[in-house]
């Protein structure tokens, strides 16, 4: 076998399954005549960004972000904030407001750069807490209790609505995609497998870590602001434990570290969740109930459960693995 | 100008003291061996050369350069690379993806001027290793003695002047230490000074030229290994008040 092809093969995937559900996506708001339905994959697509924004950070360190309403919130506030107070367009209070989360990623990535595990999520949970607790303090500019209310949308139509969160988050997985397989991605996973050898493989592993946790902040800083126009609202339950945890959840029972995992993990459990709607007097506890049995069968997520990696036809199906020989 | 040179390195843990005024140098094509009873700093000696540990005093130079104040990951760009104690493979990866890592520095970044050039070095040194066949194996089903000479690949691609082993042996087989002997020998052979800890003194004696014997923090002795095994405070160190005869056949 070809050198340079099977290196090639070792790490440039595309997950064939990823794909087909993005598409999916698209033609299911094309056709689909019900509005509720297409808000429904909306919110499931705003979800498949906070979630793969969270995977780039934690599923390539394994260091758990717990505070990752700090940049969904966080932004979704700033945008909202430059949208209701200052009358900018959302079109450019979102990309302020993300550059602001990435920002805060940078100065966050670099205080914690030295905590590891349970010390690291707790330092993150921190961040999210402080400003949840701000939002409240200075209620004159964020609302309180209500937060804000009557923001800019991107459209009245529901569809061109989802089109703009749906292109967001395809913008999003390409962009993670190709970073996690760019030289970034392959230090990452080892600096999770090893940071003292990769200290001394010369690599400024401090560097990647804070790249990464910015990238992190950015990506989830769009989503939040994206979230924000397109519910005309950003509350205090951005900036909570509640949404920290959910993405948690979403990208995990998803498969960490694989971008395709947790973009499956969140469409497919935020669809189930609004579906259980029908059963609503018991939604919350069948949902949470769900959610613990996955997590019970696959701890490692659904796309890293040991049959699928032994199958040579499903990972190639769902995260594009071609093995070489 | 020497490749490397230690001056009175100290260095304390509290009111231990780890180090005391150490001093040796390391001359171009030299291989050394470094040994000591358990706990006499050998590590931490390492570990202060790579930049792992900040030392109190004294100053470590690499080809003229002093290495105080640098960051581990800027003294393996300065020519300097270190392999551990324990193995540290990069399980979850295959034999190809952890030799990538090291060619992203610096260093090695540097001195290929294509993507091509780092794949085709990564094979002739895995090939030079024995490693060759296993290029797309995963790491985690590779043995011991492979996973140290995978550590040695690994160091290699970084392009290093000198080369520092941590207890290559440790764990080994016959066969594999003398796997690890024949690289390190090869190695040295191509102009590589090597600097090796080790607890095998039978195996190592037979590699090295010249051996400095650190004991509680102190150098006592520095030799050829003929004259260290037959130094009093050496064997003082290693077997207490009474003479015997120490791992040498």
């Amino acid at each position: 076998m070809n050198l340079h092809k099977e290196t090639r093969l070792l790490y440039k995937n595309q997950s064939p399954f990823g794909w087909a559900m993005i598409v999916a996506m698209a033609l299911f708001a094309l056709l689909s005549e019900n509005i509720f339905y297409v808000e429904v994959i909306k919110i499931a697509a705003i979800y498949a960004i906070f979630a793969m924004s969270w995977d780039i950070l934690t599923g390539y360190t394994h260091e758990v972000n717990f505070g990752f309403a700090f940049f969904i919130g966080g932004a979704g506030y700033l945008s909202g904030i430059l949208n209701s107070i200052f009358s900018f367009s959302p079109l450019i209070a979102i990309p302020l407001a993300a550059l602001a989360a990435g920002a805060s990623g940078i100065f966050i990535g670099y205080l914690t750069l030295r905590l590891k595990g349970p010390y690291f999520s707790m330092a993150t949970l921190a961040f999210a807490s402080i400003l949840f607790k701000l939002s409240f303090i200075f209620y004159e500019i964020t609302g309180g209790e209500e937060g804000i209310s009557g923001l800019d949308v991107f459209s009245d139509d529901p569809t061109k609505d989802f089109f703009v969160a749906w292109a967001v988050m395809l913008a999003v997985f390409i962009v993670l995609t190709l970073y996690a397989q760019s030289k970034h991605g392959i230090i990452l996973k080892a600096i999770r497998a090893d940071e003292d050898a990769t200290q001394s493989a010369g690599i400024n592993t401090a560097y990647y870590k804070i790249e990464a946790f910015a990238i992190s902040g950015f990506m989830a800083g769009v989503g939040g602001g994206v979230f924000a126009h397109s519910q005309m609202h950003i509350g205090p339950t951005m900036l909570s434990g509640y949404i920290s945890i959910i993405v948690v959840l979403l990208a995990m029972i998803g498969g960490m570290g694989s971008i395709v995992g947790p973009l499956f993990g969140a469409i497919a459990l935020t669809i189930l969740n609004e579906y259980l709607r029908v059963v609503e007097e018991y939604r919350i506890v069948i949902y949470t109930g769900i959610l613990i049995l996955l997590i019970y069968i696959a701890p490692e997520g659904l796309f890293n459960l040991k049959f699928v990696r032994k199958s040579r036809i499903l990972t190639f199906i769902l995260l594009g693995e071609r093995r070489p020989l | 100008m020497k490749p490397l040179e230690i001056d009175n390195l100290s260095k304390n843990f509290g009111g231990l003291q780890a180090l005391n005024s150490v001093s040796f140098s390391v001359l171009s094509g030299e291989i050394v061996g470094i040994i000591g009873p358990n706990g006499a700093g050998k590590t931490t000696l390492f570990n202060c050369i790579s930049g792992f540990l900040p030392f109190d005093s004294g100053a470590v130079t690499l080809f003229g350069r002093s290495v105080k104040g640098r960051k581990p990951y800027q003294i393996v760009n300065l020519g300097l690379t270190r392999t551990w104690q324990l193995v540290k493979p990069f399980f979850g990866m295959k034999v190809m993806e952890a030799m990538m890592i090291p060619s992203f520095c610096h260093r090695a970044a540097k001195r290929h001027d294509s993507k091509k050039k780092v794949r085709e070095s990564v094979l002739r040194i895995l090939e030079e290793m024995g490693l060759g066949e296993k290029i797309w194996e995963d790491v985690d089903k590779l043995n011991q003695g492979e996973l140290r000479l995978l550590d040695i690949a690994r160091a290699l691609v970084t392009f290093p002047k000198i080369l520092l082993l941590d207890e290559p042996f440790s764990g080994l087989s016959q066969k594999e230490i003398e796997n690890i002997t024949t690289v390190a020998r090869r190695l040295n052979a191509q102009g590589l000074p090597v600097v090796i800890i080790e607890h095998r003194l039978r195996e190592l004696m037979k590699l090295i030229e010249k051996v400095v014997v650190i004991s509680f923090g102190r150098k006592i002795a520095e030799g050829t290994p003929e004259a260290i095994v037959k130094n009093e405070n050496v064997i003082k160190a290693y077997l207490g008040e009474r003479r015997s005869r120490i791992g040498l056949a």
